[in-house]
């Protein structure tokens, strides 16, 4: 080869590597704040290429010609953001649940001043006012007063509870209470992060391995898998040339360029027809139920038990925890029924029959005397269907009030200030499991459960932080590393340029003694 | 003339030179691959080397009376004085000319890689110190204007 075709060779090749290099740099720098961008660097090797000998094209001879770009490598830590992304759909998760506790939490705050316990306050103090003066027809009209405010108190509060599981996975019945909810939309979007993963898949099969095209591709491929893991515990599977595939459980989602199927939602009563009708175990808890498959062909009915975690298994799990704390208000709601039904309603317990204020025994057509009944016509008694009995909400109705009470069921006619009865509805605040204990105990399960579950997210924040500043250090972009490496090649180029001077006699004399 | 004592010198002369290229061929890789710690360490190599080839080459000066003499005047010379020595000169000759020839390309390659490794570096240096230099602050009607200088470029040539 001769002198002048290796000086122009070299020069075409390390301008084009230079063009290269530099573009890496732009780009580098402009991507520094760009999130999932993974820094880059030009890998150079030497050029070798065949030239003939002679006049015989078959004989040829290999030798140096410069310089190439070998790749462009993207420094990337695939197990680091795999552990990442498993962390993150733990985060998902734990902040769905948060979420929850938050929303339920607050409907218990917002209430707080007209809520249920303000309602169970006034309800015990217009006891107490009555137990002052029991036949005081104002003091009666106040007490049932201070019950309907109660019963509305804790319809609201059951209300704002199914609303808040209503928002979030329907109703469990209606399709179109399940179009507005939270599981449809997150089920939306995450199909249409596998549209996305399965594009980026065929681009990534075209594209050439190593160019700042693929790695950009491959930092696409890595933005959307993070988000793919905010939604549940996927498998992905790295190929050799980048492509991903994706699996749920087994199931396979996405593998090259194709998406197998897409998730779907059903509502729990639609699922659970379904479920009478092939004869398959309903193990559904959740108002929504998650399908899989493709062109309105279900595949996978009930895909539930597969989103344990990350956002759709904490949006899935929010049923289970808005039914324990309905459990527990309807538990509260029975009680006050009960406690209060048996009082009015027992033996020996008297109400006034006229205005004239002459007594009689409430032992006949007892449930005319209940001062709490369900609204549905059922016989259980919930947070949701408790009402005031309308008989006690009549003009006279409260002239039904048993105020009195007389044990050996001998009334003593002149015995109407006898106030033993409204004395017994008192002293049910006094007992070891009253009711407004039963309140604290409910307050406190929320309040509990929701401190624990904001410092469960918190504490998996700070992991999935201290990931990110990790894999940001390995493969972000430090504008000072980059000037710092940039600088350490410029002294040690400008130093070595130093050495050639060196060389210049000796070559001269292997030249000049050569002659 | 010593011609004997000529030939185990210039026979340790084409070895030192072999040495030599083989170094240049070293550090061209180190050049191409960016290694700038290894850049130094050969570095000082070559001159370790450079310096070992000036001495044998005085020595080689001072046994042909202080003067600088080429292999095609030693030739005439051992035609004269030292026949039996004629076929190593040329051998030597052949050598040295090959020698020469790869030396002289290497270090060419070298000198040109290095230029563009120092052209590539300011470069690369000045588009950082442009990010991150402070801005010059525009204001229009709408308060502070913020212009980035950093585009993004995608494009690629692969030789």
């Amino acid at each position: 080869m001769s002198n002048l075709f290796s000086t122009l060779h070299i020069s075409g090749t390390a301008l084009n590597v230079n063009q290269s290099a530099i573009n890496v740099v732009s780009n580098n720098i402009a991507n520094m704040n760009t999130e999932g961008y993974h820094k880059q660097k030009v890998n150079l090797s030497a050029l070798t290429i065949d030239i003939p000998v002679g006049n015989n094209i078959n004989s040829q001879i290999n030798t140096d010609a410069g310089v190439e770009i070998t790749s462009i490598e993207r420094y990337s830590t695939d197990f680091l953001n795999s552990y990442y992304n498993d962390q993150i759909t733990e985060q998902s998760y734990l902040n769905e649940q948060k979420n929850t506790m938050t929303n339920i939490a607050n409907v218990f705050d917002d209430l707080e001043e007209q809520g249920l316990d303000a309602a169970l306050q006034a309800f015990y103090d217009a006891i107490n006012n009555l137990n002052q003066t029991p036949n005081d027809m104002n003091a009666r009209i106040a007490f049932t007063k201070a019950v309907s405010t109660l019963v509305k108190a804790m319809n609201k509060v059951s209300k704002r509870l199914d609303d808040t599981e209503e928002g979030n996975n329907g109703n469990g019945k209606s399709k179109e209470s399940l179009n507005h909810s939270k599981i449809k939309s997150t089920i939306e979007g995450l199909n249409q992060s596998f549209d996305e993963l399965a594009g980026i898949n065929k681009m990534l099969a075209n594209s050439q391995t190593g160019s700042l095209e693929n790695n950009a591709l491959l930092d696409k491929r890595d933005t959307i898998l993070k988000e793919i893991a905010q939604y549940g515990d996927f498998d992905t599977e790295i190929q050799f040339d980048g492509t991903v595939k994706l699996s749920l459980g087994g199931i396979n989602i996405i593998s090259g360029e194709g998406v197998e199927g897409y998730l779907g939602v059903e509502t729990a009563i639609k699922y659970d027809e379904y479920c009478e009708n092939i004869d398959i175990e309903n193990t559904n808890t959740s108002n929504a139920v998650i399908t899989f498959g493709k062109n309105d062909e279900i595949k996978y009915h009930n895909l539930n038990k597969r989103f344990d975690t990350g956002l759709i298994g904490g949006i899935l799990d929010s049923t289970n925890t808005v039914k324990e704390i309905k459990g527990d208000l309807d538990t509260l709601a029975k009680t006050i029924a009960d406690t209060f039904n048996e009082i009015q309603t027992r033996e020996g317990a008297y109400y006034i029959a006229n205005v004239d204020g002459n007594i009689e025994l409430t032992n006949e057509n007892i449930d005319d005397y209940k001062i709490f009944i369900t609204n549905d016509n059922t016989n259980t008694i919930t947070a949701e269907n408790i009402s005031v009995n309308p008989l006690l909400l009549q003009d006279d109705g409260y002239n039904k009030i048993a105020a009195a009470y007389f044990p050996d069921n001998n009334p003593d006619i002149n015995a109407v200030g006898n106030a033993d009865n409204i004395i017994a509805m008192l002293n049910t605040r006094n007992t070891a499991n009253s009711i407004e204990k039963m309140y604290d105990g409910i307050i406190g399960e929320i309040t509990s459960s929701y401190e624990s579950k904001t410092n469960e997210a918190a504490m998996q924040d700070s992991v999935v932080q201290t990931l990110d500043n990790k894999i940001s250090e390995q493969t972000g972009v430090n504008l000072n590393e980059e000037i710092t490496d940039l600088i350490k090649f410029q002294n040690a180029f400008t130093a070595s340029a130093r050495v050639f001077n060196v060389c210049n006699n000796v070559l001269d004399t292997l030249v000049r003694l050569g002659e | 003339m010593d011609f004997h004592s000529l030939m185990d010198i210039m026979n340790k002369e084409i070895v030192l030179y072999a040495d030599m290229r083989e170094l240049f061929a070293a550090k061209k890789l180190i050049i191409i691959q960016n290694e700038v710690n290894k850049l130094s360490e050969i570095d000082s190599r070559i001159i370790e080397h450079v310096k070992r080839i000036e001495k044998v080459n005085e020595e080689r000066i001072k046994l042909t009376g202080g003067t600088h003499l080429n292999i095609t005047t030693l030739i005439n010379l051992a035609r004269k004085k030292a026949p039996q020595y004629i076929c190593n000169l040329e051998r030597y000759k052949e050598q040295f000319s090959t020698l020469s020839k790869e030396i002289s390309e290497l270090y060419k390659e070298n000198l040109e890689l290095l230029e563009y490794g120092i052209s590539l570096t300011d470069k690369s240096v000045n588009i950082i110190i442009g990010v991150l230099s402070p801005k010059k602050t525009n204001y229009s009607k709408h308060g502070k204007e913020s212009v980035s200088n950093v585009v993004l470029s995608t494009i690629v040539r692969v030789v």
